[in-house]
């Protein structure tokens, strides 16, 4: 029985020592650069990664708070629960008190318990959300860059409404793989200068819309970096907003979060988030008609 | 008993194989030409494809251009690259045996090499990726299987090799990077060609008799075309594309 | 029921086609524990995958097909089918039939004293009906491009336009949910008609109120989820479009479907059924963990009645929940909050039966035999499942956690350590009953440790590797910057389940070992106080000898005066 009572010890502690001892982990993936030659900015690690948002802080705050209170009750409860496993181990001579203890502390932990998820709801989790979900710029607010953002099986397309701040007509009907993948309407003038690109392009420091939709099934458009997740919905069009710090200039990733198909893991967008000069001069850049291809001036 | 009358059925084929293939090269035969486009030129443009989604392709090759039209502007008449040209009619019910030789199709710079081609019924199609990522390989035909498959690592020497049924052109893409497409025809019989960057096709092998070629392009749609060919003879043929 | 009666049977009636709710039991078990290895395996061969990425599956590479992967590698859409089968399996052919057919089964009949289900062919029909379901599914491994590969939750359009797989998937689960709703009338019915005298509501023993909840849970829950499933059938079959709105383009072609459908109609129709499935796998665990603590702690559970209440407040609550899985669909603010403050709610109850269960600890004397060590390795396990519950059900918080692998550790810690552990605990306890003889408990200790240190390493590293920001479903995690700096984080999680895997050998040795050579058990080896323990081991058809009445609740342990440290409910003598 002692050494039963100790390995249980003993793996309790191997357990409580794994979770909480364990050096966190070197940011592989800020010092080596992707395969493919694009560096990728922020620290990543076994925790959240960077933040480049204004709001995200307030969502890390959430969740700092619901751990500690986590942390806090678990280690109650644990304390309790090794403290009984000790003390009223099988002993000759002794026999369990079959009488209820008049637990007041439980009563009163449990009430406690409640208390705080109402603040947590109340107080921090519904100002927030309703903050995230529900002050989005209206569509024609100059003060907001739009951007049209469309899911397919498996890439990520963005659409930006050029130099007349319109979008122009659009339809499943005129969609073309390679040239025009979010089914422009070239015979309307307000999408004569619309730019689509498979880059994610984003000034600091403005809001920024994203309206999502899909292209063919459900997929989920997410950004950690700029804690953002919302689902793309064949047949609906959700907006979402967000601003990027200042000092967050970089290069990032756009994943999918939702099971879309066979390569959902592969349907992953470069996001560039610049000054806004820079921002600027990539959409003139972004503007121009394609180049011509030659295949003899290849190298 | 069982077993010398299978060795008298290989045998027989094989002699008919001989004599067919024998035959068919002391008759060299041959349909050849180029295709030439009748429109107006101006309004097609190859112009380079926005690959930005996935840098792994510009390691292989920097850039790469739309495919749906290609045409060779430098010499006169202006020809049109990748049209598919078969035999359609005159070979009657003439069986022809499938290649042993695999036709291989290579995933290289976020594009297909070859971007157009024949096959036959039967005949091994192999599948390579020379990229440091992930392709999916989605067929998208009316009567075969519509193949879906990934090919996530670099792989140039076992690839995925399947076959085919008969079926009239259709496309094959590429669902991660969805510029990525091809076409693929497959024919019961071994007369097709591709045109290649000066517009030209070459078909041999069919014998005496009077055929009818069908061209098709992915853009521009089908057309056809007569010819009659003798004996050991080659037969010139350029045909006009008319594009609206 | 004299034994001529058996004989009269033959092999196949009594042994196979058999009404006896413990044949079917046995057989619902048996079935499930296959199940839930196999779901395991396909979990083992994922881990290799996602911890070495793109290389060869070891050993059986080659078994894998040229379907789901290619030389033995691994492919991205053999991932996904295995990943959408492990779900499956493991909650429809694996849990759920062994809590509720298997253990439900064979337990709660001999609780409330009577001598079978109050329909034993329905119960004969419902064990069938799960069969076919589980051989559907098997098959389905082998049709062609593979089994279905839209995730356990089949969303549509995806799951629409999906390989036929996903056909028999929709057929399998036909068959499960017929099972499963024919079983749980039978249920309910047999808990409110056959208890032996005596034997009131709230003298049933706490696993008995568990399958009652969750036969409720089942039979409400369950009728959505399979007109959900005909709706997808003929989405994929008939041409309808219920889930499939207008201008779609798939694969650069414009689709067939008319449109006019809603994604979303069917998430609330699935997680309807789901959210209280989640509870349907959790709750007749608890039972078995009641049952097993209190005969182990010596002392009757603490809060009987609480407890009671709040599995009942806990089932009724499942119901109005559901689209806390939902928050990251694009849903309003008010709705949210409505399913936030649901969700708030239904951790209080789970909170009083937790704090119940540790209280009970309190003034004990504990013995730490095999099933109580699974069941002391439950609690914890169990709390942390619980505890990371909520920053999943706090909208905000939602965002960056929703769909990540902190969600797979939060529910993992729930059904598995949680969960299977109160399986293993169960049958080690009750496996004297049925077999008429003890497991080795030394190699049970074996398996008990290694596999609670086995699923620590297993699912503690997914919390952080979830709070990193990797996807769930994710067949290769290092192409993102954040999923690479945790590749450390995943190969230990996949060594701790291989490791996981070992620790079950000992289980499976002991558990085939055990049925013919191990020591002899008497009737009631556990000093136990409930029904089952009254009748021989194992039971003969019929169940009891004499009809049993009930005098006493169901944990009358440690009682003063009494002869010995328990009372059984059957035993006169002072009531309480
Ligand atoms: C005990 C060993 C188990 C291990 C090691 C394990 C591991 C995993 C892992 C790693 C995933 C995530 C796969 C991914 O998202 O790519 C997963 C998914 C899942 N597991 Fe388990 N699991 C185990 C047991 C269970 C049990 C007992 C259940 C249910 C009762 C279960 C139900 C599920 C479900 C529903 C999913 C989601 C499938 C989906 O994405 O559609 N697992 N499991
Ligand atoms: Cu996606
Ligand atoms: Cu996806
Ligand atoms: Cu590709």
């Amino acid at each position: 029985m002692r050494f039963t009572k100790m390995l249980c010890i003993l793996a309790v502690l191997a357990w409580a020592s794994f979770h909480l001892l364990a050096p966190p982990v070197q940011a592989q993936g800020s010092a080596a650069p992707d395969t493919s030659g694009v560096k990728i900015d922020g620290e990543y690690g076994p925790f959240l990664p960077t933040d480049i948002s204004e709001h995200g802080y307030k969502i890390d705050r959430v969740i700092d708070i619901v751990h500690v209170f986590m942390a806090v009750l678990f280690v109650g409860w644990g304390a309790f629960f090794v403290y009984c496993l000790v003390r009223f181990r099988q002993k000759p001579g002794h026999q369990a008190d079959p009488h209820e203890v008049k637990a007041k502390v439980s009563k009163w932990s449990e009430i406690g318990v409640a208390v705080f998820e109402a603040v947590l709801l109340i107080g921090f989790s519904m100002p927030l959300w309703a903050e995230v979900r529900a002050e989005i710029p209206a569509d024609d607010d100059p003060n907001a860059l739009h951007v049209k953002v469309l899911g397919e099986q498996f890439a990520w397309n963005f659409r930006y409404a050029g130099p007349d701040g319109i979008f122009g007509r659009s339809a499943a009907k005129f969609v073309k793989d390679g040239t025009n993948p979010m089914g422009l309407d070239r015979s309307d003038p307000h999408g004569d200068d619309d730019i689509v690109s498979g880059e994610f392009h984003i000034p600091t420091g403005k809001p920024i819309v994203v309206q999502l939709t899909s292209k063919d099934v459900i997929h989920s458009f997410s950004v950690p970096v700029l804690r953002i997740k919302q689902d793309t919905i064949p047949g609906m069009r959700i907006p979402i907003s967000f601003t990027a710090k200042k000092s967050g200039v970089g290069t990032y990733e756009v994943a999918c979060a939702q099971l879309c198909g066979n390569n959902h893991y592969s349907m992953r967008a470069l996001m560039y988030v610049q000054s806004q000069n820079d921002f600027d001069a990539w959409l003139i850049e972004a503007g121009k008609p394609p180049e011509e291809f030659d295949e003899d001036d290849l190298d | 008993m069982r077993c010398s009358k299978n060795t008298i059925t290989v045998i027989a084929t094989g002699f008919i194989l001989a004599i067919g293939t024998t035959a068919a090269m002391a008759e060299k035969t041959t349909v050849r030409g180029k295709v030439i486009f009748k429109g107006n030129a101006a309004k097609f443009k190859r112009t380079k494809l926005d690959t930005s989604k996935d840098p792994k392709c510009k390691m292989s090759k920097k850039s790469i251009g739309t495919y749906d039209v290609i045409l060779n502007k430098k010499t006169d008449p202006i020809t049109i690259r990748n049209v598919l040209v078969s035999i359609k009619s005159g070979l009657a019910d003439r069986v022809f045996p499938t290649p042993n030789t695999p036709v291989t199709l290579t995933q290289y710079g976020c594009e297909y090499d070859p971007h157009v081609f024949g096959i036959m019924e039967g005949q091994e199609l192999k599948i390579l990726n020379g990229d440091e990522t992930n392709h999916n390989i989605h067929f998208l035909p009316k009567n075969n299987d519509q193949y879906n498959f990934s090919q996530p690592k670099k792989d140039l020497e076992k690839g995925k090799t399947i076959t085919l049924d008969a079926e009239a052109p259709f496309r094959v893409k590429c669902d991660v990077h969805p510029w990525m497409g091809c076409h693929i025809g497959v024919f019961k019989h071994p007369f097709y060609d591709v045109t290649d960057k000066l517009g030209k096709f070459e078909i041999s092998g069919m014998g005496a008799g009077s055929y009818t070629l069908e061209l098709w392009h992915e853009t521009f749609g089908t057309m056809t075309a007569d010819f009659t060919v003798a004996k050991g003879q080659t037969t010139d043929l350029d045909i006009e594309f008319e594009v609206k | 029921m004299s034994s001529d009666h058996d004989h009269e049977m033959g092999f196949l009636r009594k042994y196979v086609f058999s009404t006896d709710h413990k044949v079917i039991g046995i057989w619902y078990a048996l079935t499930g524990l296959f199940f839930l290895f196999f779901g395991f395996c396909l979990m083992m061969i994922m881990r290799w995958q996602l911890a070495f990425p793109l290389e060869k599956v070891p050993v059986i590479g080659g078994l894998l097909g040229s379907t789901l992967a290619n030389d033995g590698v691994l492919l991205p859409e053999g991932y996904n089918a295995l990943g959408a089968m492990h779900g499956t399996i493991m909650i429809f052919l694996g849990v759920v039939p062994i809590v509720v057919g298997g253990f439900g089964n064979y337990v709660m009949p001999l609780q409330i004293g009577a001598p079978d289900m109050a329909f034993p062919k329905l119960n004969m029909f419902s064990y069938w009906a799960y069969f076919i379901g589980g051989v559907v599914m098997l098959a389905s491994f082998f049709v062609p491009g593979g089994p279905a590969n839209s995730g356990w939750t089949s969303y549509p359009p995806l799951s629409n336009i999906a390989t036929t797989g996903q056909t028999w998937w929709l057929f399998g689960m036909v068959a499960l949910i017929t099972s499963s709703l024919l079983g749980s009338i039978n249920f309910i019915v047999t808990i409110v008609q056959l208890r032996a005298e005596g034997l009131t509501m709230f003298r049933l023993p706490f696993f008995v109120w568990a399958q009652f909840v969750t036969a409720f849970l089942l039979l409400l829950a369950f009728p959505p989820l399979e007109a959900a499933s005909i709706l997808q059938l003929m989405d994929r079959l008939a041409g309808s479009s219920f889930f499939m709105p207008e201008g779609l383009v798939v694969s650069g072609e414009q689709s067939a479907y008319t449109g006019g459908g809603n994604p979303i109609l069917w998430q609330h129709l699935f997680w309807f059924l789901a959210h209280p499935e989640v509870y349907v796998l959790i709750l007749p665990g608890l039972g078995m963990v009641a049952e097993v603590l209190a005969n182990n702690t010596r002392k009757p559970l603490w809060g009987y009645r609480t407890m009671v209440y709040a599995l009942v407040f806990l089932g009724f609550m499942s119901f109005i929940v559901w689209a806390h899985h939902m928050f990251i669909t694009g849903m309003g603010v008010t709705i949210s909050a409505f399913f936030a403050t649901t969700t708030m709610i239904i951790s209080v109850p789970s909170v009083v039966i937790l704090t119940a269960m540790i209280i009970t600890l309190y003034r004990a004397s504990i013995r730490f035999t095999v099933p109580m060590l699974f069941v002391l390795g439950f609690l914890p396990m169990f709390a942390i499942g619980g505890l990371t519950g909520l920053p999943l059900g706090l909208p905000a918080a939602d965002i960056p956690l929703h769909d990540t692998y902190y969600v797979i550790a939060h529910f993992h810690y729930v059904v598995a350590p949680g969960t299977i552990f109160a399986i293993f605990a169960g049958l080690y306890y009750w496996f004297p009953k049925v077999t008429g003889r003890m497991m080795n408990s030394g190699l049970g200790k074996i398996h008990f440790f290694g596999s609670f240190i086995g699923m620590n390493i297993v699912f503690g590293p997914m919390f952080f590797v979830g709070l990193a920001g990797v996807s769930r479903r994710l067949f290769d995690q290092t192409g993102y910057a954040w999923g690479d700096a945790v590749q450390n984080w995943t190969i230990a999680s996949s060594y701790g389940a291989w490791f996981l895997g070992l620790a079950q050998i000992p289980f499976i040795i002991n558990f085939f070992m055990s049925i013919r050579g191990g020591a002899k058990a008497s009737d009631n080896p556990w000093d136990a106080t409930t029904l089952e323990w009254h009748a021989p081991s194992p039971p003969p058809h019929g169940n009891f000898a004499t009809v049993p009445v009930v005098y006493r609740g169901p944990y009358d342990y440690s009682t003063p005066g009494a002869a010995a440290d328990f009372s059984p409910q059957h035993a006169a003598g002072t009531e309480s």
